[in-house]
């Protein structure tokens, strides 16, 4: 469905380019949820406005790589260059959904504009469509929200009203970057259940990315973990939650407050990932690795497939052994 | 919206009151006397307290301003001292040119101030847009007497295609004289809608870098839609409130422009009245022009909230 191969997005001039997503890969099967995760500035949301046309201009750009849409190239090309080219159907909700909607127009006009453009409607069958779209996002009330302005709604009804917007694309590929971050936890849990539910109906994959461990375990099929601009490792949910293979991943596990770690201090990963720019030819989780040898910090490390879909970026990986 | 509309009307009275009573003041503060200007250095201590009385100028100052304000109220903004004639009929005499310069002025500052903006900032960075936003900072920066002979020199005197002084009345010659104001209404223009231009410009590009311009593209709509459907929209709230400043601005520009041009306006008005020391008249002209500043205002005002659902007027 979606393939993206050795994605390369950097910043500066052609001539010293720094690389903030560095040779990224991943394939998005039909109607399956792959969730990105890392911390903040490890290139997630890079990557995923590279893979959907929006790198804000003057700044980053596709420097190498490719995206295949069902097969089609369409690295380069902006939404509206995909839709006229015929591949339209991949769409994106993004993290604040309190700014994310123009303040001006109301909510029908902002739905019945995607949809104008996906479905050619117009005029009243497009209003039509917006409000059923609006149903489906099960906002209450839809046909009064049509007029609603985007300070009328909450956080939850401004993400859903986001989501109707993306689901007027028709998208087989949703991009969802952090989508609940901003919101309350019951509503997160909501909005949740509401994507799971909209990728099941209607056969949508979803390229999920955030920060929230938690939330990864509950919604995604496979995971790929990002440190540094670089997929480190991939594995199906439960693989990478009970069999991590990556010592970053494993430190961010060992993070995780659980239910019986009490009162005890969490552990952290020491020192800060670095800056783009600086990574030299070894591992870029060398400087931070507890198991680090000396060939990490001179040669890159390979990418190893330690058992069948999983894919490790290490030359010492964890072992498989007992399941954690 | 109405209950809103009266609030505003009654802060507006009150403003309007303050500056009656500070127009008065200042006007008798300032040294002069018109009774001199009117009779010259000739006149007899009799002749001067005899016409003094006679316009009430013998009177205490406070009791004058309530004499003066009372008749305001009334409708009648005094009889000018130089022209022997009720201020009201002076002042409407300059009001026809002052009005149709002010709104062409405007509808020129729209025109080139707010579409050059746009394509400015829709270029932002290449060479076009630092032609234009070079150009602007010339034109905010050269005086408006400085750009108004430059217009006389080239389209008047040179080219021939405008006249280059006075105004006869529309009512008239007919809508023909118009062309009378075009170099004036773009002398006057030009500051001010380089002022214009910059504030699209900078709100333009503000405003594309906000969520849901990113959102708006996500959607897949043509970039000339994105503009004008997302970002123009929202761009233009701050322009329209710097409409209401620029008019303000025209109001003391114009009074060079005219000079310059020679026009009959309220601008030379107020000038030529503080040399004759014809008080009524300058008091009634800067009443008459607070009152257009104030209304302006409200208006602007009141158009936000059409561009913004967000402002709730109360």
């Amino acid at each position: 469905m979606l393939s993206v191969r050795d994605l390369t997005v950097s910043l500066g001039p052609e001539t010293a380019p720094v690389d903030i997503v560095a040779g990224v890969s991943f394939e998005l099967g039909k109607g399956e949820i792959l969730g990105l995760v890392g911390e903040s500035g490890c290139g997630k949301s890079m990557t995923s406005l590279a893979v959907m046309g929006l790198l804000p201009q003057p700044g980053p750009r596709i420097r190498a790589g490719r995206v295949l849409l069902e097969g089609c190239d369409v690295t380069q090309l902006q939404p509206w260059q995909r839709v006229v080219a015929g591949h339209g159907r991949m769409a994106m909700i993004f993290q604040e959904p309190m700014t994310s909607l123009n303040p001006v127009r109301r909510i029908g006009d902002q739905i019945a504009e995607a949809v104008r453009v996906h479905d050619r409607l117009s005029g009243p069958p497009a209003i039509d469509r917006a409000r059923e779209l609006l149903e489906q996002v099960r906002m209450p009330d839809p046909a009064m929200q049509l007029s609603a302005y985007p300070h009328q709604l909450s956080g939850g009804q401004r993400q859903r009203v986001m989501i109707a917007i993306a689901l007027a694309c028709r998208p087989q590929v949703l991009i969802a970057d952090e989508p609940t971050t901003a919101l309350d936890v019951t509503i997160q849990v909501q909005v949740l259940g509401l994507l799971r539910e909209l990728c099941n109906r209607l056969d949508m994959a979803m390229l999920f990315i955030t920060h929230d461990m938690g939330v990864i375990a509950q919604l995604a099929d496979r995971v790929s973990v990002m440190y540094a601009g670089r997929i480190v490792e991939t594995a199906g949910v439960e693989a990478l939650f009970g069999r991590p293979r990556h010592h970053y991943t494993r430190g961010l596990m060992d993070c995780m407050p659980s239910r019986n770690s009490g009162a005890r201090r969490l552990p952290t990963i020491a020192g800060q990932p670095p800056a783009p720019g600086t990574v030299g030819a070894g591992c870029v989780f060398a400087s931070r690795c507890a198991a680090v040898r000396e060939t990490c910090r001179t040669a890159a490390p390979p990418r190893a497939e330690v058992s069948q879909g999983h894919d490790v970026l290490c030359a010492f990986p964890l072992d498989g052994g007992e399941p954690r | 919206m109405w209950s809103y509309a009266l609030k505003r009307a009654g802060t507006t009275a009150v403003t309007l009151l303050a500056a009656s009573i500070i127009i008065f003041a200042f006007i008798h503060i300032v040294p002069g006397d018109p009774i001199y200007v009117l009779l010259g250095d000739t006149a007899t201590p009799d002749q001067i307290d005899a016409l003094r009385h006679q316009l009430g100028l013998d009177q205490p100052i406070i009791l004058q301003y309530l004499t003066w304000i009372g008749h305001v109220l009334e409708g009648n903004l005094g009889r000018s001292i130089f022209f022997q004639a009720p201020v009201l009929s002076v002042i409407a005499d300059g009001a026809e040119t002052s009005a149709l310069l002010a709104t062409m002025t405007m509808i020129w500052v729209t025109l080139i101030g707010v579409p050059i903006g746009m394509i400015a900032a829709v270029r932002h960075g290449t060479w076009l847009d630092q032609g234009l936003s070079g150009a602007a900072m010339l034109m905010a920066s050269i005086p408006t007497f400085w750009v108004g002979l430059y217009l006389i020199l080239i389209f008047a005197a040179w080219l021939g295609w405008f006249p280059s002084s006075g105004y006869p009345s529309i009512f008239e010659g007919g809508l023909v004289n118009l062309r009378y104001l075009v170099l004036p209404s773009l002398a006057l223009a030009a500051p001010n809608a380089a002022l214009i231009l910059r504030l699209t410009r900078a709100s333009m590009l503000d405003v594309s870098r906000e969520d849901y311009v990113r959102t708006a593209r996500a959607k897949g709509i043509r970039p000339w839609q994105v503009v004008v459907r997302h970002i123009l929209r929202n761009a233009l709230l701050a322009v329209v409130s710097a409409f209401g400043f620029t008019f303000a601005a025209l109001l003391s520009e114009a009074v060079v422009t005219e000079t310059v041009f020679a026009l009959p306006g309220i601008g030379r008005l107020v000038v030529q009245s503080i040399l004759r020391r014809d008080y009524p008249v300058i008091q009634g002209v800067i009443l008459v022009i607070v009152v257009v500043y104030l209304l302006i205002n409200l208006i602007v005002d009141l158009s936000y909230r059409l561009l913004d659902p967000r402002v709730e007027l109360q």
